[in-house]
Parts: structure tokens; C-alpha cells; sequence
């Protein structure tokens, strides 16, 4: 008897984008599902709050849905997804234009938290990362905490491979000076 | 006193990344979390797609109608602008042609009297 192979995850994707396109909520609720996280992870790398990350792929997804009909579905979803997600995101922090620490303080006292971290080190780091500007900001999140590339993270934020490059260093100098000033002082 | 430590660039690379990745660590462990962000993302999909467009309010038949109506508007709107710039035209050409046939007041017919106001000035002027 002949056995069909399992699709790959990208057959299953595209066959999820296809019934999207034709109208099947219930296969954008499993694309939902399955880009959710990473969505939120290049939300949150651009917004100051935790808060602000969720509106962002909120708006990001409703914008996807909207504009699913132009998508190819040759093309890779999650990508096209995130640059959506990183512009709803940059959206809402030139909207909100919050460059307050105490607003960054705020995001740290989110449950997800260590609490055995140096509460010291975190205030300066969240200090200095409120004097980056929002690029910066995204792309040193974007690169260390979420490991992407610089040629991908230019492709997320619209800017080319070697800004993203200089801005990582003038942010990780800045952080760093940051940082250092605590290990001296403690 | 206070102790300076020499920390190679390396390491402090390392603990930026250490703490970047503390500060924005995702709610990943937290399953509902999950759940409850798509149940709103798709809760949002739905409001959205509720929310008429501004044609969308009318029944199928409406929408024909409504349609044809524009058309017809548009077809007489222009139907009534041929019929202006033909009236214009024939104005002109009943304009131009009556202008062609009113006499001229020229110079031929007012010799005869010309001339003798000019032997009259002359007789006048001369010494």
C-alpha cells in the first residue's frame, strides 16, 4: 500500500494561507497560532511596554487579514507577517513617543521577571536603553535577544544591513557603559 | 575603596545580552497566555469584519440599483454637455453668418463729402 509523506510544516502553511485567503477563519486562527509568539517577540523589541507589544500584533494580524488577499502565498507568511507586525509596532511608539524611564521601570515589574536579578543593574540597563533611540533599541533587542541577523533585521525595520549593523554597536557601547558603572559601584 | 575590575568587552557583551533577554523575556512558559492573545486577535478579526463598509449597508438588489442610477447619471450628465456645446456652436454660426452680411462703412462712401471739406478747409487756410 502506497503512503502518502507527511506534508512539511511549510505545505501545511501554505495550505493554511490558501484556505485563509478563501476565507476560512478557522485557518488564520491556526496561522495565529503558529506566528503568534515570534510576532510578539519583534513587537516587543520595538515598543517600550508590554502592553504596547500586545496592541501590536493585535493591529499587525488585523492588518495581515485585511491585506491576505495580495499576499503570495509562495512567500515565506512569517516574514511578510512581522515586517507587518514591526510597522503596527513602530506605529504605536511614534504615536505614543514614551521615552520615560519610568515607563521602562514599569515593563520590569511584569511577572516574567527573575527576581533574584540585580534590581540595580536592570534600572540602569532600562535607563540606558530609554536614551537609544527606537531603532537602536530594536535592533540590539532584536539581535540578542532574539537572534536574528542583520540582514534580517533590516529587512524587519526597512533599513539597510549595515545600519543595522552600526546601530547595534552604538547601542551594545551604550549599554555596556551603562552596565559597567554598576559593576564598579557594587 | 572602592575596586576597579578590568572586564574584557566580551563579557560585558554578555551580560548586556543577560540582562536585554531578563528584561524582555516573552510570557513563552505561559500557555493561556497564548490562548487568550488569539482569542482576542481573532475576536478583533471579527469585530473588524462586522464593521460595514460604507457601501455594505445595502441589500444586493440595492447596490445594482444604486449603480445603475450612477451610470444613468453619469450617461445623461453627459448626454446634456454635447447638447450645451452644440447649442454654443450653432450660436456662433448664427453670429458669424449675420456679421457677414452688414455693410461696411467705409472710406468709399464717405468721399463725395470728404472732399469738399477739404477745398473748404483749403480755401480757408490758404493765404
Amino acid at each position: 500500500m502506497l503512503t502518502l509523506p507527511e506534508p512539511s510544516a511549510r505545505e501545511r502553511e501554505h495550505a493554511l494561507v490558501v484556505a485563509a485567503q478563501r476565507g476560512d477563519t478557522e485557518s488564520f486562527a491556526a496561522l495565529v497560532r503558529l506566528h503568534q509568539r515570534r510576532a510578539y517577540a519583534v513587537a516587543r523589541a520595538i515598543v517600550l511596554t508590554h502592553e504596547d507589544a500586545e496592541d501590536a500584533v493585535q493591529e499587525g494580524f488585523l492588518h495581515a487579514f485585511r491585506a491576505l488577499d495580495r499576499f503570495l502565498p509562495d512567500q515565506a507568511f512569517g516574514a511578510w507577517l512581522n515586517r507587518i507586525v514591526a510597522n503596527a509596532a513602530l506605529d504605536i511608539t511614534r504615536r505614543k513617543k514614551v521615552r520615560d524611564a519610568d515607563a521602562l521601570a514599569d515593563t520590569i515589574a511584569s511577572p516574567f521577571r527573575d527576581p533574584a536579578e540585580s534590581a540595580e543593574l536592570r534600572r540602569r540597563l532600562t535607563g540606558a536603553l530609554s536614551t537609544l533611540n527606537e531603532r537602536q533599541r530594536a535592533v540590539i533587542v532584536l539581535h540578542d535577544v532574539e537572534g536574528y541577523k542583520h540582514a534580517e533585521i533590516g529587512r524587519l525595520l526597512g533599513i539597510p544591513e549595515g545600519t543595522a549593523r552600526s546601530d547595534l554597536h552604538h547601542a551594545r557601547a551604550r549599554l555596556r557603559q551603562a552596565l559597567s558603572g554598576v559593576r564598579s559601584e557594587l | 575603596m572602592r575596586i576597579e575590575r578590568n572586564t574584557p568587552p566580551e563579557w560585558e557583551d554578555e551580560e548586556v545580552t543577560r540582562v536585554l533577554r531578563d528584561v524582555y523575556a516573552s510570557p513563552a512558559p505561559n500557555a493561556s497566555y497564548w490562548e487568550t492573545l488569539e482569542a482576542c486577535i481573532m475576536a478583533r478579526i471579527a469585530t473588524a469584519g462586522e464593521a460595514p463598509e460604507w457601501y455594505g449597508v445595502f441589500h444586493g438588489w440595492v447596490r445594482v440599483g444604486l449603480a445603475a442610477a450612477v451610470l444613468a447619471a453619469v450617461l445623461t450628465g453627459g448626454a446634456l454637455l454635447r447638447e450645451r456645446e452644440r447649442q454654443e456652436r450653432l450660436a456662433y454660426e448664427a453670429v458669424m453668418e449675420s456679421a457677414s452680411v452688414i455693410p461696411v462703412a467705409g472710406p468709399t462712401i464717405a468721399r463725395g463729402p470728404s472732399r469738399s471739406r477739404d477745398a473748404t478747409l483749403r480755401s480757408i487756410i490758404s493765404p
